[in-house]
């Protein structure tokens, strides 16, 4: 499937800022699942902008504006040919004791830890076994979480922030997108599979149906023995699809966040952020 | 058989390999053209002329007094761009205009390309089409290139290299819509499927254009203007200006008053939000720029300058597409996207840099030179088939101004099966695809082939003995 | 309120288009009947032949012109200049191809057909063809140009949307009409008033047959043609298309449809010249006409409709206090539209 993604983010300072520094995280991945056909950073005022990857390897762009000036448009434009392995395909016998090798645990050592928002509590880890229940199978296991996940939590806007952990969000399970992957991230790694955060967009072709289209969304991925990374996308429940298209990776939020920056100045910041994704 | 006797030449040819092989993408178009007898391609060709000649798809050419109308040739064997060639010039052709509007927005503002060294203030400076006077002033949704014609060729190994962008008042696109109207209607046979449609650049033209309408006027009212029926784009003029039903204004049809531009109605003054204009900058507005230009409306440019009307394209645009700039778009292209240039382009020779300048009087004989601020192939020479005299006249030109001229290695463009006296034979062709400049950036998929109709020639101008092909797109 | 507002360029564009459309028809007819009547009249000398003409080129007001560029004209030079000559603003050609100059800048405001038509009798009449046409078999030249124009308005009706654009189209059609009708009539009176015998040109039936009259004249008043009747039915007649009379009523209604104003009263200069005009003519006859004298009447009659065109113009195309200002238009191309279509031509070809 043809994507094309329409990210612009505008920033209208109320009064002039200066030193505006700007990471974005939010060029395509590319890989066997996605194929970048054309991506563009586009900022304005015009700047000189500058790349670099960072240690999960996202394409990181970066500038900065150092003048005096009272708006900053950010406006990306990628199109993505996307392709999906169906849930079926997958290798429905990768057993959990496959995952308790120490080649495992130590390769993918940042993907099994309680850190920052991803913090696995022994609620969380009590719940993880509880749902487990006596399957043995990866797949079984992982799709039996994202079940939960989304047969407990609620998609609600605007209750949680974006440094919400997931022992608050378990607290009161209402949230959005991210709070559904992180805590799917612990409940995965509780049980020792590796999960990794992953930000990036999601096409909706009926408008309104898919939860997370209209701005960056987030799901997870966990690694299954023989095969690689599986994409699940707890808000929405279903695995991910060609309507998925990746843009970042890590261990959480704070690795993948879109658009990341600090200025100088006061004064009031009004931000819009607008997402279209449309098929081709 | 039609195909039969076509003989492919040492360069790119686009129907068939470097085997004489028919490329797979060109096998069905190729198959129906043969199948019709010389009489029923006659009888075809006929009714086209006679199609483009009843509906009056003309241009004029100047020299004599009252300026001759004629029918831009057409040549019916249509040129074919497969899918994955096109989704890379699609690509090629957003990531420039990108670039040049990115660029042509730091050039009338802070300039951080030419402080930081990337490209040197003379370059800018001395460009025609530079407008210092519009530094600072800011342009509805920061778009300056809003129609772009770019044109493109390809060389021996079938690369496409941009040959130039037309940022100012590009034109051609009417043609790219007749054209494919005239084939659908004259051999409806050749079409299997699969070819994109072009129709739909009235529309996306008009939402171009309603985009930026000041002040976030949800019901702008657009119009075309034009430099009046002896243009000789003037059937495009009005047939875009139908097809989208706007109105199409001569300069003596709108009025500036107190900043706002009005247009004359047999019920009093309209206000006008967005002009989608096909005059020159210099034609504008005699207030500022020429003074003895009928074309133009007084005070045009101060309601632009106060924001209460729209220009498309923007005012000082010319000097993104002027041919010295050229050379430095694939740097624009890395300091403002970090990216490397998708299309590449023809390597160029700035006489104003004393190492090229020495290059470029050694080498006329097998250059292409080029006035920077020229466009419609005039004031060009092409090294190899210039006659000793021009070289020379040539020569005198670049020592006394190097900032006006340019060389390029002369490029082979491909060449096309074309029909020459009921045979094929193969013409060079150059495509000029058109990009719109929106709330996003839609390329037409399909474009204007241009064919040099003189064995030979690569100048392929209609102003100059070219003719014009159906492009096909494929879908798949 | 949107719909119908109009660029008044393009209102003058398309009044003009349909004028001239008009006037080479009427020219055609002119042409033709006399060129019938010079066949069937053997006994005319070479010399006399010429004269023939002169009340034709009087009455169209190109003698002047004519005597200009032909001091000592040739057999056929004054048909031919009525006809082909570019060199005359007024010939046939030349109104033609100002007509499709008109067409050509509101290309987006007629329809395609209407456009079809008119470009096809303009490639006629400019080609090689069409030269041999008339030199071949004049009556099949100008019964095509005839035929064609009364095309191009049965394509306007069928094709063209009914909104200010047919209004103005239709006042140069009718106000040409009425212009062209009196001429005709002019004609005669002028051989009337040199009383010569010997150079007997139009006839009244010939004059009714120009203006396709005759079975309408039959009709209403028999076999016999008096010369009062001939005006009657010419100048007076209400029901008769070409007539004077049922040309200024149609363009009264129309310019009252323009401004909205109810018929009868006048809310405008135009409004108020047509109304006048009408009027005059609906309290008159033909024997006010001849106590007057036709040729001072007609002259006076046009003068009137000189000034209802003048008054078009400066209420709808040009603006208040740009009266004085000169827009070049339609045949008479002065310097400054010469400058501009040099400048039209120079800009950057992209």
């Amino acid at each position: 499937m043809k994507l094309r993604i329409l990210h612009r983010t505008e920033y209208r300072y109320a009064l002039p800022v200066r030193n505006n520094n700007n990471e974005l995280r939010v060029t395509p991945l590319d890989n066997a699942r996605q194929r970048t056909i054309l991506h563009l950073v586009r900022v304005l005022p015009a700047v000189k902008m500058r790349r670099y990857q960072d240690l999960y390897r996202n394409t990181v762009s970066f500038f900065e504006i150092d003048e005096a000036h009272k708006s900053l448009v950010i406006d990306v434009s990628s199109v993505v040919e996307t392709s999906a392995t169906p849930f079926e395909a997958l290798p429905q016998d990768a057993l959990l004791s496959d995952l308790a090798k120490p080649e495992v645990t130590e390769s993918f050592q940042p993907y099994l830890q309680s850190d920052g928002p991803v913090q696995i509590t022994p609620q969380i880890w009590r719940t993880a076994i509880d749902v487990k229940a006596d399957r043995k199978e990866i797949v079984a296991v992982v799709k039996g979480l994202m079940d939960f996940v989304h047969e407990t939590c609620r998609y609600v806007p605007g209750v949680t922030s974006v440094s919400t952990t997931t022992e608050e969000f378990f607290a009161k399970p209402q949230g959005v997108c991210q709070d559904f992957a992180h805590l799917l991230l612990a409940l995965c790694r509780a049980l020792g599979i590796p999960a990794r955060y992953i930000c990036g967009y999601v096409y909706d072709p009926k408008r309104g149906e898919v939860l997370g289209s209209h701005a960056s969304h987030a799901w997870c991925e966990v690694w299954i023995p023989g095969y690689g990374w599986v994409g699940l996308d707890p808000t929405n429940r279903r695995p991910i699809n060609e309507a998925y298209v990746a843009s970042a990776i890590g261990r959480d939020y704070r690795d993948a966040t879109p658009i990341r920056g600090s200025y100088w100045g006061t004064g009031d910041r009004e931000m819009r952020v607008t997402v279209h994704v449309e098929a081709k | 058989m039609l195909l039969d006797d076509y003989k492919a030449a040492a360069l790119f040819d686009e129907l068939v390999d470097e085997k004489g092989k028919v490329r797979p993408y060109y096998q069905s178009v190729a198959d129906r053209l043969a199948g019709l007898s010389q009489e029923e391609l006659a009888q075809k060709i006929r009714s086209l002329e006679l199609l483009f000649l009843k509906q009056g798809i003309t241009f004029t050419v100047y020299g004599d007094d009252r300026g001759t109308e004629r029918v831009f040739p057409f040549d019916p064997f249509p040129r074919v761009v497969p899918a994955h060639e096109w989704e890379h010039i699609e690509a090629g052709l957003i990531q420039r205009i990108t670039a040049l509007n990115l660029f042509l927005y730091d050039v009338y503002h802070e300039q951080r390309i030419i402080k930081d060294g990337i490209i040197p203030t003379e370059v800018i400076h001395g460009a025609a089409h530079y407008r210092p006077e519009f530094v600072g002033v800011s342009v509805p949704k920061d778009a300056y290139i809003h129609v772009c014609g770019t044109d493109l060729i390809r060389d021996h190994d079938g690369r496409y290299l941009v040959l130039e962008d037309n940022g100012r008042c590009p034109s051609g696109v009417s043609y790219v819509l007749e054209n494919r109207t005239a084939m659908k209607r004259v051999f409806p046979h050749l079409f299997g499927g699969g070819v994109r449609p072009v129709d739909t650049y009235p529309s996306d033209l008009l939402a171009t254009l309603r985009h930026v309408a000041p002040h976030e006027n949800p019901n702008p009212n657009v119009v075309l203007l034009t430099p009046g029926v002896h243009n000789s784009a003037y059937f495009e003029h009005s047939f875009l200006a139908r097809q989208m039903s706007i109105e199409i204004v001569e300069g003596r049809d709108l009025i500036a008053l107190d900043g706002f531009v009005y247009m004359r109605t047999t019920r009093g003054l309209r206000q006008v939000d967005v002009i989608y204009r096909r005059i020159d900058d210099d034609f504008l507005d005699p207030q500022v720029f020429r003074k003895d230009s009928a074309l133009g409306v007084p005070g045009l440019v101060d309601a632009v300058r106060r924001g209460n009307v729209a220009l498309a394209n923007a005012i000082g645009t010319g000097v993104a597409d002027d041919k010295v700039t050229y050379a430095y778009v694939p740097e624009m292209i890395r300091y403002y996207l970090c990216q490397e240039p998708i299309l590449d382009q023809v390597p160029t020779y700035l006489a104003w840099r004393p190492d090229d300048m020495k290059y470029i009087l050694a080498n006329l004989p097998n250059l292409v030179v080029k006035a920077a601020n020229e466009s419609g192939g005039y004031g060009m020479l092409i090294g190899p088939m210039a006659t000793k005299e021009q070289i020379e006249e040539f020569r005198s030109k670049v020592i006394a101004h190097p900032r006006n001229y340019i060389a390029q290695p002369v490029v082979n463009f491909s060449q096309h099966p074309t029909l020459v006296d009921g045979h094929l034979e193969g013409r060079h062709v150059d495509l000029r695809p058109f990009v719109l400049w929106g709330d996003s950036v839609k390329v037409l998929p399909g474009g204007l082939t241009r064919v040099a109709l003189k064995k030979g020639s690569i100048v392929v101008n209609s102003s100059q003995g070219g003719g014009s092909k159906d492009t096909w797109v494929l879908a798949h | 309120m949107e719909g119908t507002m109009m660029l008044s360029r393009v209102a003058d564009h398309l009044y003009w288009m349909s004028r001239q459309m008009e006037r080479a028809e009427n020219l055609a007819r002119l042409v033709r009947v006399s060129e019938e009547m010079l066949l069937d009249d053997e006994t005319l000398g070479r010399g006399s032949a010429q004269e023939y003409w002169t009340p034709v080129l009087t009455a169209t007001a190109m003698e002047a012109s004519f005597r200009t560029l032909y001091p000592h004209p040739v057999q056929g030079a004054a048909a031919r200049y009525l006809t082909l000559d570019q060199r005359n603003p007024d010939s046939i050609v030349s109104c033609i191809c100002q007509a499709r100059e008109n067409a050509r800048s509101v290309r987006d405001k007629i329809s395609d057909e209407m456009w079809s038509e008119l470009n096809a009798l303009y490639m006629l009449v400019t080609s090689a063809e069409g030269t041999d046409l008339l030199a071949r078999s004049p009556q099949t030249f100008y019964d095509k140009v005839i035929t064609s124009s009364m095309l191009f308005d049965g394509i306007t009706e069928a094709t063209l949307t009914r909104d200010e654009g047919w209004n103005f189209l239709q006042l140069g059609r009718l106000l040409e009409r009425a212009d062209m009708t009196s001429r005709f009539l002019d004609i005669r009176s002028q051989a009337m008033a040199e009383n010569d015998a010997a150079v007997e040109p139009l006839q009244w039936g010939a004059i009714l047959r120009a203006c396709s009259a005759h079975a309408c004249y039959r009709r209403q008043f028999g076999g016999e043609i008096t010369i009062e009747r001939v005006v009657d039915l010419l100048l007076f007649s209400n029901e008769f298309p070409r007539s004077v009379r049922h040309c200024l009523r149609r363009a009264d209604e129309i310019l009252h449809d323009i401004s909205g104003t109810p018929t009868g009263r006048y809310s405008n200069a135009c409004e108020k010249i047509t109304g006048a005009l009408l009027a005059r003519l609906s309290f008159a006859g033909p024997p006010e006409v001849m106590a007057r004298g036709l040729h001072a009447y007609i002259d006076d009659l046009q003068k009137q409709l000189n000034t209802a065109g003048q008054t078009i113009f400066e209420t709808y195309v040009l603006l208040p206090g740009e009266v004085s200002r000169h827009f070049p238009r339609g045949s008479r191309a002065d310097s400054f539209s010469d400058w501009q279509r040099e400048q039209q031509q120079q800009q950057q070809q992209q």
